[in-house]
């Protein structure tokens, strides 16, 4: 620095002066209309007025861009006053307690923070704390807080930025509105909590996976039920892994169909492996996620556990299998019963024609025991056919348990242990007690060969149970109620599953050739139909079986009425009229009931019973009509033959009593119902009581 | 039929400035006006380029140099006057 006193001061000050003077002269000689000369060295050199122009233009825009900001923005100096602001900063509608007007240029911000009252003290402090650590000369102080505007709150973010102008410390105060942004954030942790509940207690399993590689990525609760797994273990794993063998080709082909992007969804029917190696019939929704102009990168599968839908498929399936059998037997049984009625009625007619000392009698006793024989296997076909009405009663079921008990303890050998529990409440139920007797033997039969040529223990149990509705989803032929439960366990050899399914099949046996019929199944099956009951199994190999036969309970229990008839009570010349279509049996039925003290008339076909009964409707003392017959069936014929006498006594013959019903009958006001094959006996007092009931 | 003479202006300014803004402005609409399709205009920011502005000898902005047709004419200003400006480069105004 040159001293004041310095002589060269003067040049100095002459060169400034000089400086001074050339630029006035040039502005005056180019009447202000110059901004720059260029000195020797090339170098432009702006006027001053230019200068000037430059600043003040560059201040304007530093300004625009400041009020432009969303912010309440001021400039601090060293010790906390306010050097300048932005617009927004002193704008009246400033929601801020802590901006505005009164916060001028020139006040002290740091102080009047520390000074504040009321609602907003607690902000204003921390923020008058936080800018003098930063005028102190520490990094950035940043804190949100919330204000009161108007009837609501409003949420700023304050932010103090040290700076350092000129050498001298300050700093920069940016308070911003962030209410906006905060409910933004608010709503969209509310939103995927929501999606998060949503995902975690969803009924259905939902997983996310990487589309190239099928590795998880998230799955739910129910995801990992389904497929018998932690979450945690299902991270470690991919959808190949999890799915099983024989399902693996085909889920392979489709993922990379979704890759190339040839499909964007499929839905199917497949299986699933657990941990503990069973397979689980799923119903499974993948889509992939695809990502604008790229490969997709995610696929989200929704999975519903169908396993126990398919199960009931499958019994669904074997319940019609089994009806379409019935049927088919059913049918031929029924033709067959006709055939055996011949024969057996033609042979008891031989039997009385013949004298008491032909050898041709004892010909004749083996021919009907034969008949009875195949007639008992007719049954058997009837009633896994279900055509074979129970005569169903309000019964005891311990009884009935108690004798078939004995009857099998004294048939099977004693390497077989019985134990037997009744318990006392089990409820009456609705039953024909020689459909239960068989029930119980062929059980006891198959449980004995199960166990044959070894010790074992078979149990029968029987006890009160309520469907409840775990029961009944098991077994849909129950209703929610009482029910009697009739168990019949052995240790015996168990069965497999395929064996298990085909059971109930007729015909169907696992016994040597002449050791089962492969009936024995099919008709308890049968007779549970029949009685509204359901029967379970549960069968391990080498371990054993338990039949669950369930029988519906009824509330209140009607003695049954017994009947003693000793021998066969006969006719006093009656006049009775045989309608039936089969020339064979009508004839057969003359000669019976010629034998048992009745005349006879026949007629083949309806028309011609109402032309005889027409002629005259007092002639006959009783009409036998077939039921089944062509053009009329015996049901239509009894409604003429009552319009031409009502009071003419009729019965009905049939073979088939799914056809009709006793109730039926007795609605119909006929006098009765016989079924075939009928013995002598049966017809004998069966036609007897029809003439002596009382007259309508 | 003979050619119209090619105009070749050089323009020699300090960025942004007023009076150099001014200069440029004015040029361009005289040119448009009474020298359409024959003339061109170089700028010379001289605080980007102030060598080339030392060689040219533009000592001052804004400076607008008539290099053709010769000869060869410089004027210091806004060139806000029109009609002055057309006489110095040797264009009488056409008065209608």
């Amino acid at each position: 620095m040159t001293p004041n006193d310095s002589p060269s001061l003067e040049e100095i000050a002459a060169l400034v002066a000089m400086m001074s003077e050339a630029e006035r002269r040039l502005e005056e000689l180019t009447e202000g209309q110059t901004d720059s000369v260029l000195n020797a060295e090339g170098q432009p050199i702006l006027l001053r007025r230019a200068q000037e122009q430059l600043r003040l233009r560059e201040a304007d825009q530093q300004a625009a861009i400041l009020n432009a900001l969303p912010a309440h923005i001021a400039l601090l100096d060293a010790e906390g006053r306010i050097v300048a602001h932005n617009e927004g900063w002193s704008r009246s509608e400033a929601p801020s307690v802590l901006t505005g007007a009164s916060f001028p240029v020139n006040s002290n911000y740091v102080d009047a923070c520390a000074r504040l009252h009321g609602t907003a003290a607690a902000a204003a402090h921390k923020a008058a704390r936080g800018i003098r650590a930063v005028l102190a000369g520490e990094p950035t102080f940043t804190f949100e807080y919330r204000c009161r505007v108007g009837a609501g709150d409003a949420w700023f973010l304050m932010t103090a930025t040290p700076l350092s102008r000129n050498g001298a410390r300050g700093a920069v105060i940016m308070h911003l509105d962030i209410t906006a942004r905060r409910k933004a954030l608010r709503d969209l942790r509310a939103s995927e909590e929501r999606f998060k509940a949503l995902f975690d207690q969803a009924a259905v399993g939902v997983a996310l996976a990487d589309a190239t590689t099928g590795r998880f990525i998230q799955v739910n609760r129910r995801f990992a039920d389904i497929t018998g797994r932690s979450p945690e273990e299902l991270m470690g794993l991919a959808f190949a892994e999890i799915t099983h063998a024989e399902d693996l080709d085909r889920y392979l082909e489709t993922m990379q169909q979704m890759r190339t992007g040839d499909i964007r969804e499929f839905t199917r029917e497949q299986r699933y492996l657990r941990k503990d190696g069973a397979a689980v019939w799923v119903d499974v929704t993948v889509s992939v996620m695809w990502e604008p102009t790229e490969a997709p990168s995610q696929c989200s599968a929704v999975v519903q556990d169908i396993t126990g839908r398919k199960q009931l498929e499958e019994r669904i399936r074997q319940a019609q299998k089994l009806d379409a059998i019935g049927t088919l037997a059913g049918g031929i049984a029924h033709d067959f019963n006709n055939i055996l009625a011949a024969i057996g009625g033609y042979t008891e007619l031989a039997r009385i024609a013949v004298s008491e000392n032909s050898s041709a009698l004892e010909d004749l006793a083996a021919v009907l025991q034969a008949v009875r024989r195949a007639t008992d296997l007719v049954r058997q076909i009837l009633t896994f056919s279900r055509q074979q009405a129970p005569e169903r009663k309000a019964v005891e079921l311990a009884p009935l348990v108690h004798e078939a008990f004995s009857l099998l303890r004294a048939t099977i050998p004693s390497t077989i242990d019985f134990d037997m529990q009744i318990a006392p409440d089990a409820p009456t139920v609705l039953a024909d007690a020689s459909q239960i007797h068989q029930v119980l033997m062929n059980l006891g039969t198959n449980a004995w060969h199960a166990m044959r040529g070894q010790a074992g223990r078979m149990t029968v149990t029987l006890d009160r149970v309520v469907a409840d509705v775990p029961l009944v989803t098991q077994l849909p032929k129950l209703r929610l109620g009482t029910y009697a439960r009739l168990s019949v366990r052995d240790t015996g050899s168990g069965m497999s599953e395929d064996t298990l399914r085909r059971i109930f099949e007729p015909f169907f046996t696992t016994k040597k050739q002449g050791d089962g019929t492969g009936l024995g199944l099919a008709v308890v099956h049968g007779i549970m139909d029949t009685h509204g009951g359901a029967i379970a199994v549960d069968s391990t190999v080498g371990v054993g079986t338990v039949f669950d036969l369930y029988f519906p309970a009824i509330t209140t229990a009607a003695p049954a009425a017994a009947v003693v008839v000793t021998e066969t009570p006969r006719g006093g010349g009656e006049l009775i009229l045989v309608v039936d279509d089969e020339v064979v049996l009508a004839r057969m039925m003359m000669h019976v009931l010629t034998a048992l003290g009745y005349a006879v008339e026949t007629a083949n076909d309806p028309s011609v019973a109402l032309e005889l009964v027409r002629a005259d409707p007092s002639h006959f003392s009783l009409v036998l009509t077939d039921l089944t017959m062509p053009g009329m069936t015996g049901l239509d014929l009894a409604d003429h033959l009552r319009e031409l006498r009502p009071d003419l006594p009729i019965m009905l013959v049939t073979g088939n009593t799914d056809t009709v019903t006793a109730n039926e009958v007795a609605a119909k006001g006929l006098q009765g119902v016989l079924y075939k094959p009928a013995t002598i006996h049966e017809l004998g007092c069966a036609v007897h009581a029809a003439i002596a009931q009382p007259r309508r | 039929m003979t050619a119209l003479p090619q105009f070749r202006f050089r323009l020699y300014l300090a960025g942004t400035t007023e009076n150099s803004q001014l200069a440029r402005a004015n040029l361009t609409a005289l040119c448009r006006e009474h020298f359409a399709g024959q003339y061109t205009i170089e700028v010379i920011n001289v605080l980007v380029d102030p060598l080339r502005a030392q060689r040219d000898g533009a000592f001052i902005t804004p400076m607008l140099v008539k290099h053709d047709p010769t000869p060869v004419v410089r004027i210091i200003g806004t060139l806000n006057d029109p009609e002055l400006l057309l006489r110095s480069l040797g264009r009488e105004p056409v008065v209608l």
